[in-house]
């Protein structure tokens, strides 16, 4: 079966038309904020796969589970199939609630199986130790 | 190849096929759009003028299969984004600061301009 080459939940990513090269931008590893609930407004997740002979005749399935602090989780799913030896796999989220500080954690599943996951640290931040008005 | 697809006449040999074999090879491993067009049309081209650069074609789509990394996006709107109708200053936490860039950078004494640099130049 296919195997990961990585995965990774950044704010934003890039994929140059001309070179087909990726680009990341912001990866997520702490999101900070004063009041919850906070607003995820864009995270994207990117996860490359590397086909096994015999994966081009099979259906494949990524799916994206976020599970936030203290929350229920949430799976996101993509179907596939190897249009070449590698394949990449873009998923995009927007505006996901978090809805209290803690651990979120991000997961990538194949077909149903756990293969890797990203964490990103959930904190609240009190405005008055900063010195932020408003 | 506009200029070369002026020498494509009817049940005659392709003179320039060769060039658009090599072509076709030069741009098996190009990622951008344009190649793979490029190849695609060759490859599905079948007319008996040029009867070897479609196979070319195909067998450069096929190796670009396997070499290059294909992408899927997929995206997924959880819950709208609020867009605010107010001023965005009325909802980001405003950061006093008591220094500016220009004051914390250390002024560093010029005696010439590019203006005169240039007019001694000259």
């Amino acid at each position: 079966m296919a195997h990961m080459e990585f995965f990774i939940v950044s704010e934003e990513l890039s994929v140059d038309q001309q070179t087909n090269r990726l680009s990341l931008f912001n990866i997520l590893e702490q999101i900070s904020g004063p009041n919850f609930p906070l607003m995820l407004v864009s995270a994207v997740a990117v996860s490359l796969w590397v086909a096994e002979p015999g994966d081009e005749e099979r259906d494949f399935q990524c799916t994206l589970r976020i599970i936030p602090p203290g929350g229920d989780q949430r799976d996101f799913t993509t179907n596939f199939r190897f249009r070449s030896r590698r394949h990449r796999i873009i998923q995009r989220l927007q505006g996901f609630q978090l809805n209290e500080p803690g651990l979120l954690r991000v997961e990538m599943l194949l077909n149903g199986e756990y293969q890797a996951r990203h964490e990103v640290d959930i904190e609240r931040v009190d405005p008055s130790t900063l010195g932020l008005h408003g | 190849m506009r200029e070369r697809l002026i020498d494509l006449k009817p049940k005659t040999y392709f003179p320039h096929e060769s060039a658009f074999c090599g072509l076709a090879v030069a741009l098996e491993t190009l990622p951008m759009p344009v190649a793979e067009d490029f190849l695609s049309e060759l490859a599905a081209l079948k007319i008996a003028e040029m009867p070897i650069s479609s196979r070319v074609a195909a067998l450069c789509l096929e190796r670009r299969g396997e070499l290059l990394i294909s992408n899927t996006l997929s995206e997924f709107k959880v819950r709208p984004v609020p867009i605010f109708d107010q001023p965005s200053h009325e909802h980001l936490p405003w950061v006093p600061t008591e220094s500016t860039y220009p004051d914390v950078l250390p002024r560093v004494p010029t005696e010439s301009t590019y203006p005169e640099t240039f007019k001694d130049a000259a």
